[in-house]
């Protein structure tokens, strides 16, 4: 059944979470996301990306030995392809459950990946779902379905991301429990690349300044700025032997912009941070 | 590690300075500015800012908030390391603020001890280095690359005499990769042989205070060298070492002269550099209760403003001077706009004097100095700007259009065989949006425009802001077809309403028009009333399918005769309701902290915005016009 599903769902995977996901918490999540759980409520995770809301998801459905869906939501994903269509085989009809309807009807952790990717009319397909009644109603077979209590659904959310175009209803964002994630303070930040890259400690603080030092440029011209993600990258390459410099201007300066003067001004704070 | 750095460091000989017949190389400020403004932003944790000036001609320096840096380069004969040495002075500066050899306590003054504050100068200099060194390890071989090239034209120059020049020489000779050992400035010393031991001994404490991270031992240090060597012969002053620069205990302190200083005291403190702009004060006075303009202390737990909180039930008396009509001398030449009296409940016809004027336009040089400040943020704006503009969207699952949605048919065939009905929408189309704008985006340029931003001279002032929000969102509209026109208004007392079109909505955004904006500047107060109806009214002159009022304002209506608390409120809020009336949208951006006891009222909830941070201004006002206008 599963791996059938798998190669339905373009948009998205389904995992048992079986190796437990490295995951540093900043403040109180986890115990806020425990709640939410026991609690039936919808979660929705807001912040800029590469700060660890996916990684987060995994360690949560591995904590709570759920299987997770991830849906990574764009812009022509219609409600056909959360809940599921009637397919046309060998001249006969045949309904095949989208991730949602799976994820509900197996009890599993459904995480939709940036939400506002996703047309308007899609997102209200989880209104239902989202509030005490925790019902999925599928027009095309006519089924009710009600949720189990080990379903969650998470989504996440990038405030900064794109234009206000792409904004949630707020219709919708009022139907969750929200956490923050920002980018984790510096000591942290630190653990989390020694941990993730496996670089000596000395690197990694260079690049958690290295990191503070670009993000001062988040209202100059940067969409999004270097993320933890970037740094960690940063860090693998500089483990397996490329020099920091360049490894820097390959996993950071490069990606977060395509502006040349900050794209200057970016690898001359690498150059002053890192030396040849 | 840094060593290993060190040992890969190329070891060619640092440039000599250029010769007079070989052609010299010139980098200038502004060719570097773009990258170098950013630069400075992050290292300094968005806390300073670059510019150039001709008095760090003789070195960089910085008075807590600006880094001052020469305006041109040219003693290197290659563009590279003129760069490189811009980017060095200024990071630089950033760490001697950075790790608190700057804090006032620490530095001393040198009217007080100047030989104690030259020696603090070296000394600290030299701490600086290293300390940079260790933090940012990057710039290590670029400050090594800088102390030779410094060593090598002063030696070049031949001075080795006074007190202080062996010093600044034989430490620059000392490694910067490590802690010199007492051999390598023994060595160092005796290149002196005539100031040997004394200078030894010297060294030899400097040894031990740059060993120690915090810098409070540089200002011992220093006081125990200017009371052991005597005066200063000060035809023997060392130039500062070109890459560190000269310390201005001067400008570091906190402004002495506030705002408040002056009105109460009205005589500035004669020689100071810093004043506050002039104000002009209203020459004809036909009220008898002149409502002072108010001055900001934002720091202050109010907020230093009066409290003019309206209650909507008071009721203030009648004022003799709203009986008066213009003489036909005063309506000359003027628009003539009626004024809402709340008191009466009535207009009062043919009120008030508005008289256009174009602002002259000249140098474009603040204007320009903004756009090369933030060439990042503008080409930003823009992208974010063309993302406005109409697309042609394929519209799917429509039920009529001009192409058969293969999808949609699919999906109606599997539900047909299913047996549910099937969606009849199975077209698709395109569809194009049109946007249609007209925005008229009018300047509050009251006095109090001229305050510094948290009343301190450093800082910017207000209307300097205001200046790079309106050529932010100029330059973001150049990527729109929307139409545009910018305004300012001022003036003292209904007579004499200013009305200055910066750019009118046929003028094209030009030098012209960046001349006019470079010479935006605090005028005197805030008559809100007629200002709103003059700009409506070119707005409505306007064929467009939307028409938007954007007011930038820094505080409530006020005027010199009794345009004031509820009245001034009560008349603005008038002027917005005919606005609306007519269909214009209004919006309104300001940095009055105090805004929310009268902005819901005049423009309504959700329709203004207040500002905290009033740097951000600059970028918001470009917001929220892309955020009124998405479609």
């Amino acid at each position: 059944m599963s791996i059938e599903h798998l190669e339905q769902w373009s948009d998205a995977q389904l995992a048992e979470v079986e190796e437990e996901p490295y995951y540093l918490p900043i403040g109180d999540e986890v115990t806020i996301f425990d709640t939410a759980y026991r609690e039936q409520l919808p979660v929705m995770l807001k912040g800029p990306t590469g700060v660890g809301k996916t990684r987060f998801v995994r360690a949560m459905a591995h904590r709570l030995g759920r299987p997770l869906i991830t849906v990574a939501c764009h812009d022509d994903l219609t409600a056909s392809d959360l809940l599921g269509r009637f397919l046309i085989k060998d001249n006969e009809t045949v309904w095949m459950d989208g991730p949602l309807t799976y994820a509900v009807r197996t009890g599993a952790i459904c995480y939709l990946d940036e939400i506002v990717e996703a047309r308007k009319d899609t997102t209200v397909v989880i209104h239902p779902l989202t509030d005490d009644r925790r019902r999925l109603r599928l027009e095309k077979t006519g089924e009710v379905l009600a949720a189990p209590p080990e379903f969650q659904l998470i989504i996440s959310y990038n405030p900064g991301y794109q234009s206000l175009m792409k904004n949630l209803k707020p219709s919708t964002r009022q139907r969750f429990v929200a956490i923050d994630f920002d980018f984790p303070p510096p000591d942290e930040e630190l653990e989390i690349i020694c941990h993730e890259s496996g670089v000596d400690r000395e690197t990694a603080q260079l690049l958690v300044r290295l990191g503070e030092m670009i993000r001062n440029l988040s209202d100059s011209g940067l969409d999004e700025p270097a993320s933890t993600r970037l740094l960690v990258y940063a860090a693998k390459l500089i483990r397996s032997g490329i020099s920091p410099r360049r490894a820097c201007e390959l996993a950071i300066a490069a990606p977060i912009t395509d502006d040349a003067t900050v794209q200057e001004a970016v690898s001359d704070v690498v150059t002053t941070i890192f030396a040849e | 590690m840094i060593r290993d750095w060190f040992r890969k460091l190329n070891p060619t000989r640092p440039k000599k300075p250029a010769e007079p017949e070989q052609p010299v190389t010139s980098l200038a400020f502004a060719d570097v500015e773009s990258t170098l403004a950013l630069y400075v932003k992050a290292i300094s944790d968005s806390r300073l800012k670059v510019m150039s000036n001709t008095l760090a001609r003789q070195g960089a320096y910085t008075d807590g908030r600006t880094i001052f840096v020469p305006p041109e380069v040219d003693m290197f004969d290659d563009k590279k390391q003129a760069r490189l040495f811009y980017r060095v002075t200024s990071a630089w500066k950033v760490m001697q603020l950075a790790s608190g050899t700057l804090d006032l306590e620490r530095v001393p003054d040198p009217n007080e001890d100047r030989e104690q504050f030259l020696y603090y100068e070296i000394l600290s200099g030299e701490w600086v280095d290293r300390t940079l060194v260790n933090l940012w390890p990057g710039l290590a071989p670029n400050i090594e690359l800088m102390r030779r090239d410094a060593l090598a034209r002063r030696s070049q120059n031949g001075h080795r005499t006074g007190n202080l020049e062996p010093l600044i020489q034989s430490l620059l000779r000392l490694p910067i990769d490590h802690q010199p050992e007492t051999d390598e400035i023994r060595r160092v010393a005796e290149e002196f042989p005539q100031k040997n031991g004394e200078l030894r001994d010297m060294l030899l404490a400097t040894g031990d205070m740059l060993r120690i991270d915090e810098p409070g031992q540089c200002l011992k240090l220093a006081f125990e060298f200017s009371a052991g060597n005597g005066k200063i012969d000060e035809s023997t002053l060392p130039q500062a070492v070109h890459f560190r620069g000269r310390i201005r205990p001067d400008l570091l302190k906190p402004p002495e002269i506030t705002i408040e200083d002056i009105k109460t005291d009205d005589k500035p403190a004669s020689g100071s550099r810093r004043r506050p702009p002039p104000r002009s004060e209203p020459l004809l006075v036909d009220s008898n209760e002149p409502m002072p303009m108010q001055r900001r202390n934002r720091k202050s737990p109010t907020g230093g403003r009066q409290s003019m909180q309206i209650s909507l039930a008071d009721r203030e008396p009648a004022r003799t001077f709203h009986t008066v009509p213009l003489t036909e001398e005063e309506k000359k030449g003027a628009h003539l706009y009626h004024e809402w009296d709340y008191l009466r409940e009535m207009y009062l016809p043919e009120w008030n004097a508005l008289r256009t004027r174009r602002p002259k336009s000249g140098s474009t040089d603040k204007v320009d100095q903004i756009l090369r400040q933030h060439t990042a943020l503008i080409r930003h704006l823009k992208q974010q700007f063309e993302a406005l503009r109409p697309e042609r969207m394929r519209l799917t699952r429509q039920l009529d259009g001009d192409e058969l949605d293969l999808g949609a048919y699919v999906d109606s065939q599997a539900d047909q065989m299913a047996g549910l009905s099937p969606s009849e929408k199975l077209y698709s189309k395109v569809d194009e949006k049109e946007r249609n704008i007209a925005l008229a985006c009018l300047i509050d340029l009251s006095g109090s425009t001229g305050a510094w931003i948290d009343d301190d001279p450093r800082n910017d002032q207000v209307i300097e802001v205001i200046r790079r929000g309106v050529v932010f969102l100029c330059e973001a509209l150049t990527v729109l077809d929307d139409r545009h026109a910018v305004y300012g208004f001022t003036g003292s007392t209904r007579k004499q309403s200013e009305f200055s079109i910066v750019k009118e909505f046929d003028e094209s955004y030009g030098e012209t028009v960046k001349g006019r904006m470079n010479g935006l500047g605090p005028g005197a107060y805030t008559r809100m009333g007629p200002a709103i109806r003059h700009a409506v009214h070119n707005l409505t002159m306007q064929s467009a399918r939307v028409r938007i009022l954007m007011l930038l304002s820094d505080g409530r209506p006020n005027d010199f005769d009794g345009y004031g608390g509820r009245y001034g409120v009560e008349d603005t809020r008038k002027a917005l309701i005919e606005a609306r009336q007519s269909g214009v949208n209004t919006f309104a951006l300001t940095i009055d902290g105090e805004a929310r006891d009268y902005m819901p009222y005049m423009f309504g909830l959700g329709h203004y915005m207040v500002i905290e941070d009033t740097p951000a201004l600059a970028t918001r006002l470009s917001e929220v016009y892309r955020r009124l206008t998405v479609q």
